[in-house]
């Protein structure tokens, strides 16, 4: 949104035209994201419809349940196809956290990519995804800082899988492979491509049962630019899920899973002078 | 769209020196094109009207919480669960007395002081409400104990050093269908839950909520689990999740209707008792 200009400034100062021209620069998505600029608003002008929020469950609707979540990374290898975040070292092999394509973008459980998109089997209709459709390459309110997005998620959750004992009297409930837990996160897609915001990880100890994971980020501009710096349109924003694994992780061990049940995600644009 | 016209175009010239008046005039003269609520520059037949303001702009909000402790006791607020040798919570199924199988929707939930409050809606047709939360607890044991508490008394440790509790059954906790749990924190507004937002909990671990006799009552967590637990969120309501939450459509009001509308965290379990400690709730109409 234009800055106010000082009207004692004479360089500064526009005749009546200029300043509107100015003034006129509020686009739509200014607009629908709360911009008071009752001039530029039509008698038939609605928000743009989309949904705030997202919420949703595991299993079938009669049963809500759990779905384990697994990493099916092999141990050792390149991070190439398959071998993502939670065995990925950034110091000798650098790039972002998680990047993959849109059409694979990993929805629901037994992700190959490490991070995973939460959804009920697995499906893009049933996920944890909103649509966003803020463009940040030049135009708007988002783009100059003055609009963002502060997202919550939340997801049940119960640690279990591998070679775990039961949950009876006394035993032990998890195993080496699982004790670090899992990690929530905010991923955003960018002009088809899903980033992680680091920011946003909520790392849990795997001693989980039956309990639930949170976490919260505000998504700005500026942010997207750390993912993309050339990008053009933040078009999602989803709630993604990851697990670590112990450092000893060997081959023919089970991989480090984590169940989840119900979960929530939501969305709350607002415009502020200081995102 | 009104023509904006500068009356004084040459005040604030180069090498003019305008008056207190010319300077404040020109002040407001910016201020509407800033869209400030002036009729000055208006047609004589404009109206100002609901439409003009856009969704977003206008918000109201409150929120409540508490710190103090509050114990739900499994046997006092919820007395038909606690002789049951096993219960059942089913989504979408509903009471079969041989099978102990309850609906979730059947389940008695209370209220959890802290966690309610009356949002007042001042707009006609509010865009959307966002509702945060924050509680945390202890877990207590589970009434339904593996072995006969009335015979052992408050003991959660049998003879042999095990732990009488059996958070996850039915199907045992490798199972993919882990539906079975002893308690239930859920959304309500207008006094209809959520179909989905909800968070299950299981009976405590260790000796987290304290028996009046600690002789019976001796901190041993056995299960490496922590009964410390919590459950955050910001739920923003818009049009379209009202219609997809089941029960507001048919009778009750919408929350994003003009009025008072109720809206509160409830719980259920069958644990001895759970220990509420500091919660928090939020709510922020906007129009």
């Amino acid at each position: 949104m234009p800055q106010d200009q000082d009207p004692f400034n004479t360089a500064s100062l526009q005749g009546p035209a200029g300043i509107i021209a100015s003034y006129n620069a509020l686009d739509e998505e200014s607009m629908a994201r709360g911009a008071i600029n009752w001039r530029h608003a039509p008698a038939s002008y609605k928000l743009v419809g989309g949904s705030h929020s997202a919420f949703g469950l595991h299993g079938p609707a009669a049963h809500p349940g759990y779905e384990v979540y697994r990493n099916w990374a092999p141990v050792g290898a390149s991070p190439s196809a398959g071998v993502p975040f939670p065995e990925w070292d950034p110091v000798s092999f650098g790039g972002t956290v998680m990047c993959a394509s849109g059409a694979g973008a990993p929805y629901g459980k037994n992700s190959v990519v490490g991070w995973s998109i939460i959804a009920k089997n697995n499906t893009v209709a049933t996920s944890a995804r909103i649509y966003a459709n803020m463009p940040y390459n030049g135009t708007g309110s988002f783009d100059q800082g003055e609009a963002a997005i502060d997202v919550s998620g939340y997801v049940e959750a119960c640690n279990a899988w591998g070679q775990q004992g039961d949950f009876s009297a006394g035993s032990g409930p998890y195993q080496d492979d699982a004790r670090m837990g899992p990690i929530l996160a905010v991923a955003l897609r960018i002009d088809g491509n899903w980033y992680i915001v680091p920011d946003s990880m909520a790392m849990y100890d795997g001693t989980l049962m039956v309990d639930s994971i949170h976490c919260r980020t505000r998504v700005t501009a500026a942010m997207c630019r750390t993912m993309d710096a050339t990008g053009v349109t933040l078009e999602y924003i989803a709630l993604a899920v990851t697990m670590r694994g112990d450092p000893d992780w060997e081959a023919g061990d089970a991989r480090a899973g984590i169940r989840l049940g119900c979960w929530g995600i939501s969305a709350d644009p607002f415009i502020g002078d200081a995102v | 769209m009104a023509t904006i016209t500068d009356p004084s175009p040459t005040d604030f010239a180069t090498g003019a020196v305008p008056t207190g008046d010319q300077a404040n005039a020109k002040v407001g003269l910016l201020g509407e094109t800033d869209g400030r609520l002036d009729t000055s520059n208006m047609a004589a037949t404009t109206k100002f009207r609901q439409h003009h303001v856009q969704h977003g702009t206008f918000t109201r909000n409150r929120s409540s919480g508490a710190t103090a402790n509050v114990d739900f006791l499994g046997d006092l607020l919820f007395p038909q669960f606690s002789k049951l040798s096993s219960l059942v919570v089913a989504p979408k199924l509903y009471t079969d007395a041989a099978d102990n199988t309850y609906g979730i929707d059947e389940l008695d939930y209370v209220p959890i002081p802290g966690l309610c409050e009356v949002m007042e809606n001042p707009y006609t047709t509010a865009s959307r409400v966002r509702i945060t939360w924050r509680v945390s607890m202890y877990l207590g044991t589970d009434v339904n104990s593996l072995v006969d508490l009335t015979t052992d008394g408050e003991q959660r440790w049998n003879s042999f050093g095990n732990l009488k509790v059996h958070p996850v059954s039915e199907g045992g906790p490798r199972s993919a269908m882990c539906y079975v749990t002893s308690g239930v924190l859920r959304l309500f507004v207008n006094g209809v839950a959520h179909p989905t937002l909800l968070r299950r909990y299981r009976s405590g671990f260790s000796s987290a909520v304290p028996s009046t006799d600690y002789t019976k009552s001796e901190a041993q967590n056995y299960a490496g689990q922590t009964d410390f637990q919590v459950w955050e969120f910001s739920a923003v309501i818009d049009s379209a999740q009202v219609t997809a939450w089941e029960g507001l459509t048919s009778g009750k009001p919408s929350p994003l209707s003009k009025g008072s509308h109720t809206v509160s965290i409830r719980c259920f379990h069958t644990n001895r008792a759970v220990r509420f400690k500091t919660r928090y709730i939020d709510w922020t109409y906007s129009r």
